[in-house]
């Protein structure tokens, strides 16, 4: 698959004039190529994976929407999409209870932990951390780690400079790991 | 285990959420859905009345076409007065 412009590919491009030239059709292509990553996005973003997948509908239905205002030029379709989930997530936390951040870190103090505590507790708290970050820092946390975008990609979604985008992420990982120390976990 | 390990076995688990198998099917009869409502008839008293409040481009350009016609109306009248 080739590549033009700001890495928008031959067939993305294909697909995209062939939506707004009427053939609805088509955007399941998109649906199909992206739905992972803004799943995984969303669900990891918010916490829970149904919700995820809720948001996740309503990304690609805002995007079938606003599909005409996409412009190549100024960014892939991928962070143009991502944009979209972001917001969407923003909007999506909003409405959700906030569980303050003491609560969890309480939580996890409280566990009486063996020295063989199996990994999916770890994982468990290391989620529970994770939801625990401020918003920005678990964004730009998610977009790095676990959809592997650039930083450059990850400041033009968040609107801010690549410093601020290295910055944040090197706080949430910091708090992640924060937040093994307390099972005694060797650091490095 | 070491910290950076934990991480990204636990990254690794969190790379592992999948769609439903109609993910798709679904944002695609939502999509047809919403394109069918788009497409009902322009002269539908209903569709018009909810462009014209929905957009207040619309609504402006309405109101001030209104009373464009209430002035021209006046106008009317009192040169058919005068005219008598």
């Amino acid at each position: 698959m080739s590549s033009i412009g700001s890495g928008l590919t031959v067939n993305e491009r294909e697909t995209i004039s062939q939506v707004l030239r009427g053939n609805v059709g088509a955007f399941r292509l998109l649906v199909e190529k992206y739905q992972t990553s803004i799943i995984r996005f969303a669900a990891n973003l918010l916490g829970d994976s149904h919700i995820g997948e809720d948001v996740a509908q309503d990304v690609f239905f805002a995007a079938y929407k606003k599909l005409a205002s996409f412009d190549p030029a100024r960014s892939n379709f991928s962070t143009w999409l991502f944009s979209i989930a972001r917001n969407k997530c923003i909007n999506e936390m909003k409405k959700k209870k906030v569980v303050s951040a003491n609560e969890l870190l309480g939580k996890i103090t409280a566990n009486n932990l063996s020295d063989g505590i199996a990994n999916q507790e770890l994982f468990a708290e290391l989620d529970k951390a994770l939801q625990t970050l401020p918003g920005r820092q678990k964004r730009a946390f998610i977009f790095a780690e676990f959809e592997n975008l650039p930083y450059q990609e990850i400041a033009q979604i968040e609107g801010v400079r690549i410093g601020t985008v290295k910055s944040r992420i090197n706080r949430a990982k910091k708090k992640l790991r924060a937040a093994l120390e307390i099972f005694n976990v060797e650091t490095i | 285990m070491k910290t950076e390990e934990i991480l990204k076995l636990w990254t690794d688990t969190k790379l592992q959420i999948n769609p439903e198998r109609d993910f798709s099917s679904k944002v695609m009869s939502r999509i047809y859905e919403y394109d069918r409502q788009r497409k009902k008839p322009l002269f539908d008293i209903s569709r018009l009345v909810e462009i014209a409040t929905s957009n207040p481009l619309t609504k402006a350009a309405m109101i001030i076409g209104g009373a464009a016609i209430g002035v021209l109306r006046i106008v009317f009248l009192l040169r058919t007065f005068l005219w008598c």
